[in-house]
């Protein structure tokens, strides 16, 4: 179990007119190696919830356990945490400082007091996870580089402190449709490579069907839905009436199922639809479904 | 109907000032684009980060002038300086960042700025920025704070601004590249209103693909040329060359090519949701 | 974090200090200040007192709110107390101990009657001068606080003073001050969760920590003035020439109200000043 929530509530501003309760009791369960899509509108809680798996904040009541180490806990290990939990806030790009990007990415491993030696090591080899080549953009100033690059120099600043979770808040806002496929396309490749636990944060639902095996649906400061994508999507209606969407397979489903056909839950991706319909109409092969 | 803008063999490189001072670099934006657009009409123009499109729009309210070539604007010249402030209340721009584009803390204020500029009577101005706040579906937030509206709700506002001082074009310079789905679909539906309700011209610059299929015509752009130009449903249909661009179809034009690919007799040409879910219908149902 | 910042900030409402005008209110406030500084005598400090808390009362606004706004600067006050009590000059305060009479002497340091009356009268005047402040920017919008400065430096444009652009600059001060409090509060803990440390160490130590959070800021900031003056171009922006304004600044018989109030008040501290006894 990598993290544990208990009844978690948090209030901001506790006594002025801005007093406001963004989270009401929660409590969830995040298994080791689960990949999480957190779905919610604006207001939600969603950011409150994940800015307590690494300490920034503490709960108003109720328990947050992060691989064993308890965040409300006084004197609870906050850099031992930050280093176990990565967190990738929005628009990540605007964070950095540093002169040359090796040097930014070498800021979290540098705080945790690690040798030169292996300092470089985990720069080089955070950003050829991003698919960024060490060796001709390492000496470049980071502010020199296209946006898409440099939200992965920011993200690699992040995957150098080697996290066993990693947190998303978005990663793929602003991004064009390649930049988008990129950033999804690594952090599935980091979960199959090293087992990392990853939350992501995203308002596209497409996005989330695509690459989570469990879905959050966070409202007014609850944890209302915490399933499988395909249970999750199956209740359209209670969705949109949160303001969320369905991914746009699951609305394909819905309006063939209007229609009387028979169509599998859980068709949430475009290669999934057309699977089942070349298999349907006998032009698929056993792999469909 | 007769064009209100037209460009014309317009190049523009942005001069880049390397380390050492002296060495000029010039990277090429856009490389002789040509286009005439109708009044009225509702353009959209798609492309890659750095395929020119931005570019693009920064020419059509003088922002930026053309290198080689001519941008004209309702009959006035881009590069005429006396014309300047007339091409700017003729083409009203909308820009990326909800956030950068808002001058006041309070709403209403903000609308009134762009007729505070042009020197509009002030009892004309409170109902022009009343009707422009209605038009965007706004009225209710006129005196709330900008930080306090959702991203979707601040372009609004921004639309807002640029409406009240009554321009017959309105650029989107990605103006929903920073929105959630609901904030991206609330500000395209705002300019649909405007393009069919107000006979505004509407210029669409997007890396959605999929927005253009609001569009009465579509141009692609890469590396500083329009690669496509024509009707939605024609452009979009070509998967190979958008493709070739780096570009994917949109979901329901990709599934519908895909399926033709692979045999599937698809009948009529299914393009949205219900239109796909009507033609999968006879060949699902029948075993 | 920084959300928690909420000291002067605009606090709406309908009372009747809220309508007024703030141009009224600024000269007051002004004039205030002015005051604050002139009281000799504990009559003086009564009737200021009595002129803030009937104007809090009219302002409707909660009395712990107001409270709060002087916590921060809690300690700024007891430095002043405390620099005054011990560095005032004077004959020593001297007390009885066990029968024995002991001067409020120790080194450098002496108690003197001269200090006690200072400090006590410098504080006062320190929470009167945050009260008074306070209860301006907590009535009155920031965007009408900057027209009134611009009317009423308005004479100086005669001696070629950018009255204009230093309102826009105010203008767009205020309307981005939330949106980059919120921008340093996101850099500050982005860093924190990369294991960067703003709490801990020395002076000098502390002062370069920040550079991994002032760096963005300043980039950032730079990058959002160079759209918002794209944008402010191409809304027809260009300098105050020929400007229109959609609000007036209009005094009602309230104004007129306040004005008599303040001048009385004014009044009675000069006049204390003048014939009063010296009663501290």
């Amino acid at each position: 179990m990598s993290i544990v929530i208990e009844k978690l509530t948090h209030i901001y501003m506790p006594g002025t007119p801005f007093e406001t309760t963004a989270l009401r009791s929660v409590s969830l369960t995040v298994e080791d190696g689960s990949f999480v899509g957190v779905i919610g509108h604006t207001g939600s809680g969603k950011s409150t919830l994940v800015q307590h798996m690494n300490g920034l904040l503490r709960p108003t009541s109720g328990r947050v356990v992060v691989e064993g180490i308890d965040v409300g806990a006084k004197g609870a290990d906050l850099r031992a945490l930050r280093q176990q939990v990565g967190l990738v806030f929005q628009y990540p790009e605007y964070q950095l400082f540093e002169e040359t990007v090796s040097r930014d990415v070498a800021f979290g491993p540098r705080n945790l007091g690690l040798s030169e030696a292996e300092v470089a090591r985990r720069v080089e080899e955070a950003l050829s996870r991003v698919g960024i080549d060490p060796g001709e953009l390492g000496a470049r100033s980071p502010f020199e580089l296209s946006g898409g690059q440099r939200r992965r120099v920011a993200l690699a600043g992040v995957l150098a402190m080697e996290p066993r979770v990693l947190i998303l808040d978005e990663p793929t806002a602003g991004l064009d449709p390649e930049g988008r496929s990129d950033m999804l396309r690594m952090m599935r490749e980091l979960r199959a490579r090293e087992g990392t636990t990853i939350l992501m944060i995203s308002h596209n639902m497409d996005e989330v069907a695509q690459v989570a095996d469990r879905v959050l649906v966070m409202a007014h400061g609850e944890a209302i839905l915490y399933d499988t994508p395909a249970n999750v999507f199956a209740d359209a209606r209670r969705l949109s009436g949160l303001g969320l969407d369905v991914p746009l397979m699951a609305r394909l489903s819905d309006a063939l199922r209007r229609r009387g056909v028979t169509v599998p839950r859980g068709l949430l991706t475009l290669d999934a639809m057309e699977a089942f319909i070349l298999e349907r109409t006998g032009r698929g092969g056993r792999d469909a479904g | 109907m007769a064009a209100i803008i037209e460009l014309a063999d317009v190049h523009h490189a942005y001069a880049q000032y390397r380390q050492e001072g002296e060495d000029v670099v010039r990277t090429p934006a856009i490389q002789g684009v040509t286009l005439s657009i109708e009044e009225g009409s509702f353009m959209a123009v798609v492309g890659h980060n750095g395929s020119g499109k931005s570019t693009l729009a920064k020419h059509m309210n003088a922002l930026l002038l053309p290198d080689r070539g001519t941008v004209t604007v309702a009959g006035m010249s881009t590069a005429d300086e006396s014309r300047l402030w007339d091409i700017r209340q003729t083409v009203g721009m909308v820009f990326q960042n909800p956030d950068n584009q808002i001058v006041s803390s309070i709403v209403e204020e903000d609308v009134a700025f762009g007729l505070e500029n042009l020197g509009v009577p002030r009892e004309q101005i409170r109902p022009r920025v009343e009707a422009a706040l209605d038009a965007v579906g706004m009225s209710g937030h006129a005196l709330k704070a900008p930080h306090m509206l959702s991203g979707g709700q601040k372009q609004r506002v921004a639309i807002a601004g640029v409406i009240a001082m009554r321009p017959r074009v309105i650029v989107f310079d990605e103006s929903t590249a920073m929105l959630d789905p609901a904030g991206r679909a609330e500000v395209l539906d705002t300019a649909v209103r405007l393009n069919h309700d107000e006979g505004i011209t509407v210029i669409w610059i997007t890396h959605f693909i999929e927005e253009c299929m609001a569009a009465g015509r579509v141009v692609v752009m890469s590396g500083g040329t329009v690669d496509m130009d024509g009707p939605p449903l024609l452009v979009l249909r070509e998967r190979a060359t958008l493709r070739g661009l780096g570009l994917t179809a949109p979901p329901m034009l990709e599934l519908s090519g895909r399926l033709r690919e692979a045999g599937v007799p698809l009948a009529g040409d299914p393009s949205t949701l219900e239109q796909m879910a009507e033609a999968l219908c006879p060949l699902l149902s029948k075993n | 974090m920084l959300g928690n910042i909420t000291i002067g900030q605009y606090f709406p409402g309908e009372s009747p200090v809220h309508r007024l005008d703030p141009r009224t209110k600024l000269i007051i406030t002004f004039g205030f200040i002015v005051l604050v500084f002139l009281i000799r005598s504990v009559a003086g400090y009564a009737a200021v007192f009595l002129f803030i808390v009937a104007t809090a009362a009219l302002s409707r606004l909660p009395v712990r709110y107001l409270i709060k706004g002087l916590r921060p600067l809690v300690y700024i006050m007891l430095f002043t107390f405390v620099i005054n009590l011990f560095m005032t000059g004077g004959e020593p305060l001297v007390i009885s101990w066990g029968g024995r009479v002991v001067p409020l002497t120790w080194r450098f340091l002496h108690i003197t009657r001269e200090g006690v009356r200072m400090s006590v009268t410098m504080v006062f005047r320190l929470v009167f001068l945050i009260l008074g402040t306070q209860l301006l920017t907590l009535t009155t919008s920031p965007l009408t606080m900057t027209d009134a400065i611009e009317q009423l430096l308005g004479p100086l444009k005669r001696i070629r003073f950018p009255v204009h652009e230093l309102a826009m600059m105010m203008t767009i001060a205020m309307r981005f001050i939330p949106t980059l409090l919120q921008e340093t509060d996101r850099i500050m803990k982005a860093q924190m969760s990369r294991g960067a440390d703003f709490e801990s160490g020395n002076i000098v130590r502390r002062a370069r920590n920040m550079v991994p959070l002032l760096v963005p800021l300043f980039v950032s900031a730079f990058r959002r003035a160079d759209e918002l003056a794209l944008a402010m171009e191409s809304r027809c922006y260009r300098g105050g020439q020929g400007r229109t304004r959609m609000k007036i600044l209009a005094m009602t018989r309230l104004d007129l109200y306040a004005g008599i109030a303040a001048l009385l008040l004014a009044a009675a501290v000069i006049a204390d000043n003048v014939w009063g006894g010296m009663l501290l």
